[in-house]
């Protein structure tokens, strides 16, 4: 993605020159494979371990993006992506990327869309967000806000980041007080930041 | 005495049991919310390994939500188990829809500006560009070559075919062509008026989008099968009532 920003992932401006580096083929499902493409193999810790996945760069600058279109595999740089679902025994779902358009049957109604914005006013991912309300949706009850009156959280749209959401630390307790819960720390896991809870069948 | 024991076992700190069951919703600017089911963000705790296999703890779970202190507030990735991202370089947005977890899909192409001018079709089918197609675009400059070359040999050969006709309408009581006129039969094909030139396509157009390449090699086949092995029979086809006895 962009470079170093404040939020952003840390040793981006120093990947290049601490990553191994060499070309190979690559080759997606069926597309005809791309030849003699650059790739950089990140050498461990680069982001001091919070980041675990290797990355395939669709930012401004791409790589492979920009291969695409100049191999006319795509009509434009575009990019699309669904996550899937994880995790849960029944409801285990494939994500999904697509390069040069969008998959229809994977989007309901209208959709809101913003420009781009890397300046100080944006994200370091072009993609910044005014949150109005969380709320969470207990399964009998109301639906309880986690954010005090007139509230607007600015946020980054960060797709690879490993959570679902980093919030100020008054909207996590306010998490807490919607839900009852209490953490018994942090974790340190593929989830990096994660608040941990116990599963004992004793509560108070 | 029983629940004395019971919250002392941790020290006297009350542990919890994440029994939260529930979604969580954001609301987003126009109004669009996006509701993220509670076993995409309430998960048990997992790690990698070194040698990259999950490790599970299913005695803990994990709710997805960091504390921050100054840093920008962030959303990743598992609020894209609920929400559709595009991102769309070459017009500058991004647009984010409620998804629709469906294991279906229905493509949509996106063109830019300079491709859809390029073109005369600016409406993007939902497809994608094959190998074939794409070597096509390419052959283009070769086939305006051909299509040059073609109409040079099509006036020759109807030149020659014209000549031949009249040559031919003196002897029209031998029973067999001789075999070196190979280039009478396609005269009584009428082939000169099938054998049409196709307009000139501007070369930087892509086929899919301006029309077929494939009327540019018609001509220039049927110009080589002059030595075409189907005419050859057609020369040889008189001369088997005469092998019958």
């Amino acid at each position: 993605m962009e470079t170093a920003v404040e939020g952003s992932e840390v040793g981006i401006e120093n990947l290049i020159s601490s990553s191994l580096g060499g070309t190979d083929t690559l080759e997606f499902a069926t597309d005809e494979p791309l030849e003699a493409f650059p790739i950089g193999i990140p050498r461990q810790r680069w982001d001091r371990g919070y980041t675990s996945l290797h990355a395939l760069g669709v930012g401004s600058n791409s790589t492979y993006l920009r291969a695409l279109v100049d191999a006319n595999r795509i009509a434009a740089k575009v990019w699309s992506i669904f996550w899937g679902r994880m995790w849960g025994a029944n409801s285990l779902m494939d994500g999904s990327i697509v390069f040069g358009g969008y998959d229809r049957a994977k989007v309901i109604g209208r959709n809101l869309t913003q420009n781009l914005d890397f300046g100080s006013a944006g994200c370091w991912t072009g993609m910044r967000l005014n949150i109005r309300d969380i709320r969470v949706n207990p399964r009998s009850g109301s639906d309880k806000s986690l954010f005090p009156p007139n509230t607007v959280l600015p946020v980054c749209l960060v797709p690879q980041r490993q959570l679902l959401l980093e919030a100020p630390a008054d909207i996590y307790s306010n998490f807490e007080n919607a839900t009852l819960t209490s953490n018994i720390g942090l974790s340190f896991g593929l989830h990096w930041g994660a608040h941990l809870f116990d599963t004992g069948t004793e509560y108070v | 005495m029983s629940s004395l024991a019971r919250s002392s076992i941790k020290n006297g700190t009350t542990n919890l049991y994440i029994r939260f069951d529930g979604d969580i919703t954001f609301e987003l600017d126009s109004g669009l919310a996006i509701r993220v089911p509670n076993d995409q963000y309430v998960v048990p705790f997992v790690t990698i390994d070194r040698n990259s296999s999950r490790i599970f703890n299913e005695s803990q779970r994990e709710v997805l939500i960091a504390s921050l202190a100054d840093q920008p507030a962030t959303l990743g990735r598992y609020f894209l188990t609920a929400a559709y991202l595009m991102v769309n370089q070459d017009a500058g947005t991004f647009s984010i829809w409620q998804a629709n977890p469906s294991k279906s899909t229905d493509i949509v192409a996106m063109t830019n500006k300079s491709s859809a001018t390029r073109c005369d079709n600016s409406a993007s089918p939902a497809r994608s560009l094959s190998p074939e197609e794409s070597k096509m675009s390419r052959m283009s400059d070769g086939a305006l070559a051909g299509v040059i070359v073609g109409v040079i040999v099509f006036v020759i050969m109807l030149g020659l075919g014209v000549f031949f006709s009249l040559q031919r309408r003196k002897r029209h009581t031998r029973p067999v062509s001789p075999p070196g006129e190979i280039l009478g039969p396609k005269e009584m094909h009428g082939t000169p008026s099938q054998m049409q030139v196709a307009p000139l396509i501007p070369s930087d157009c892509a086929p899919e989008f301006c029309g077929p390449l494939e009327e540019l090699h018609i001509p220039r086949q049927e110009l080589e099968g002059w030595g075409n092995p189907e005419i050859m029979h057609e020369i040889d086809g008189p001369e088997q009532p005469a092998e019958a006895p």
